[in-house]
C-alpha cells in the first residue's frame, strides 16, 4: 500500500520534535521563540512536519483519555508472550527485509474517517453535508472559516453538499477540486484521481465538469470526460452496476470488497458482464458468473480465487 | 488485488500453492481455532504481495513461519487491545461514552497508535498519554509518574518521534 504517509527526512523530524516539546514545555524564552520562528521559516519541509504535528495532535486531544490509557496498558496476553518469544528465538531478520517490522505499510496516520475492508460508513457533517466512505478508504475533515476541506487519503468517497457561505474542496493526491452544492463521487487510484458529478458542478484550476458527467485528473488536469457511468456511486446502495464491463475490470472491482486475492485469467478478461450486483454477497456474485458466462470460478481456497475458462 | 505486479503475484502464487495448507495447520496448532487460522494464513500471504521485493526464499516453510509469527503476533495484539479497551468502554459513564459510530474509528486510532508507539516502556506511553491526550503540564506528569523533568522531556521526545514520524 503506497499511502502519502509524510516522509520527512530524520533530521527535520528530530528537530520539529524538539520544538514541540520545548514548547509544550511552556519554557521558551524570547531568544529561544525567535530561533523557533526562524527554523519555521526556513523551509517549506520545516513547516509542513510542524503542521504534520498540530494535525496529529488535534486528534489525539480528541481521544478519550479512560479509553486510551486503558486500551494502551493492555497486558500482555499469554498467547503475545508466546508469540514473541518466538520471534525472538528466530530473528525476525528476513521478514525485515520485507518493510513489514513495526508499523508494517503506515495507514493514513490518525486519519478523521475510516471504513475498513468490505464496509460503508456515511456520517454527517458540521454544515450539514453527508459524506459516505467506501470499503477501505479514509478521508481527513477540516472546515475553518475560509473552506470546508474534504482530503481524501485513500479510497473513494461520495459527498452530499449541502449549501454554506465558505467553498468545499476536496484534496486528492491528484488535485484540489472544487464543489459546488451537489452529489459527488470521488475516487482515488492508483495513479490518478477521478470524479463523478450527479449534479453541481466540480471545478479543477477554474475549469469546470458540469452534472451528468465525470472525469479522471491528475497533475495534468482533466482528461477521458464521459457521461456518468451507471456503476458510479452505486456502491452508496451497495450495489456494483456492470454494463458490458470487461471481466477483468469487474473482477477487479469487486475484489475491492473482500479479503483475499481474486484472480482472472487473462483467456476471459476480455467478456463482457451486465447487471446489478448487491456487493454484500460476494460469493454469490461469483457464482452468477457462472451461470452468465462461460467462466469457471476455481477456489484454491475462499481466499484464492481464480476465474478461469470453463473446459 | 490485482494490480500487484505480475512477477510477484507469480512467485507468491507458487508458494501459496505448494504451502498454504501446511501454514494454515501450523497456524492452527497454535491458535487452537481454525477459523482465525485461515484468516492468518491468508494475512500472511497478502504481505508478501504487499511486499516491495518479490520473495524467493531458499527455505519456503522457515520464511513463511517467520512472516506468519509477526501476523500471529500482530492478532494477539489487538486481541488484547480490544479486551482492554471493551473493559474500560463498559466503565465508562454513559454521558461520556462515544456514540456507536465514534467507537469502531476510536478503536482503530488506538490500535494505530499502539502499533506506532510499539516497543517502549510503558511509563514512556503514559507520560506521552498524559500529555498529548490529557493536556497535563510537564511538571504534573513528573509528579504524577514520580520522575524527574528531564525524564519527561526524554520520555516525550521518544514518544514524539514515534507517534508522528514513526521514527
Amino acid at each position: 500500500m503506497n499511502h502519502d504517509a509524510p516522509a520527512f527526512s530524520p533530521r527535520v523530524a528530530e528537530q520539529a520534535v524538539h520544538w514541540l516539546i520545548e514548547l509544550q514545555g511552556g519554557t521558551l524564552d524570547p531568544r529561544q521563540q525567535l530561533a523557533m520562528e526562524r527554523w519555521l521559516q526556513a523551509s517549506e519541509e520545516h513547516r509542513q512536519a510542524w503542521a504534520h504535528i498540530q494535525r496529529v495532535n488535534q486528534r489525539l486531544s480528541g481521544l478519550s483519555s479512560p479509553l486510551a490509557h486503558a486500551t494502551l496498558q493492555a497486558p500482555a496476553s499469554a498467547g503475545r508472550r508466546r508469540a514473541l518469544k518466538m520471534l525472538v528465538l528466530l530473528g525476525a531478520g528476513s521478514a525485515v527485509g520485507l518493510g513489514m517490522h513495526a508499523g508494517d505499510s503506515l495507514p493514513p496516520l490518525l486519519a478523521d474517517y475510516r471504513s475498513p475492508l468490505g464496509q460503508r460508513r456515511q456520517m454527517r457533517l458540521d454544515d450539514g453535508s453527508r459524506l459516505h466512505l467506501n470499503t477501505a478508504s479514509a478521508a481527513d475533515v477540516r472546515f475553518t472559516d475560509g473552506q470546508r476541506l474534504v482530503h481524501l487519503l485513500d479510497g473513494e468517497l461520495l459527498l452530499e453538499v449541502a449549501e454554506d457561505r465558505r467553498p468545499l474542496r476536496v484534496q486528492t493526491r491528484d488535485g484540489l477540486l472544487e464543489l459546488s452544492a451537489g452529489r459527488f463521487n470521488v475516487r482515488q487510484w492508483p495513479g490518478h484521481s477521478g470524479v463523478a458529478v450527479f449534479q453541481g458542478r466540480a471545478s479543477l484550476d477554474a475549469e469546470v465538469l458540469e452534472s451528468g458527467h465525470q472525469a479522471r485528473f491528475d497533475d495534468s488536469g482533466w482528461s477521458v470526460r464521459t457521461p456518468l457511468d451507471a456503476n458510479s456511486g452505486a456502491w452508496v446502495d451497495g450495489m456494483l452496476v456492470a454494463a458490458h464491463m470487461p471481466l477483468a475490470e469487474f473482477l477487479e472491482e469487486l475484489g475491492r470488497y473482500r479479503r483475499g486475492q481474486l484472480n482472472c485469467d487473462p483467456g476471459v478478461a476480455r467478456l463482457l458482464v451486465s447487471g446489478s450486483y448487491p456487493l454484500a454477497d460476494s460469493e454469490r456474485i461469483l457464482d452468477l458468473l457462472e451461470v452468465a458466462l462461460p467462466v469457471k470460478v476455481k477456489r484454491f481456497t475462499r481466499y484464492w480465487v481464480t476465474v478461469q475458462a470453463r473446459a | 488485488m490485482p494490480s500487484a505486479p505480475p512477477v510477484l503475484s507469480t512467485s507468491v502464487e507458487g508458494l501459496y500453492h505448494a504451502h498454504h495448507h501446511w501454514l494454515t495447520g501450523w497456524l492452527r496448532r497454535r491458535l487452537g481455532c481454525p477459523e482465525n487460522a485461515a484468516d492468518l494464513a491468508q494475512d500472511t500471504f497478502m504481505r508478501l504481495l504487499q511486499a516491495r521485493e518479490a520473495p524467493a526464499p531458499n527455505e519456503p516453510r522457515a520464511f513463511l513461519t517467520t512472516v506468519a509469527k509477526r501476523v500471529l503476533f500482530n492478532h494477539y495484539r489487538r486481541q488484547e487491545l480490544e479486551r482492554a479497551y471493551l473493559q474500560a468502554l463498559a466503565q465508562l459513564p454513559e454521558e461520556v461514552a462515544p456514540s456507536e459510530e465514534q467507537r469502531a474509528i476510536l478503536f482503530e486510532t488506538l490500535l494505530e497508535l499502539d502499533r506506532l508507539l510499539d516497543g517502549l516502556p510503558q511509563q514512556v506511553k503514559r507520560a506521552f498519554l498524559l500529555a498529548q491526550v490529557d493536556g497535563l503540564t510537564y511538571n504534573e506528569i513528573a509528579a504524577q509518574l514520580g520522575i524527574s523533568l528531564a525524564t519527561v522531556k526524554r520520555h516525550l521526545n521518544k514518544a514524539a518521534m514515534r507517534c508522528y514520524f514513526a521514527l
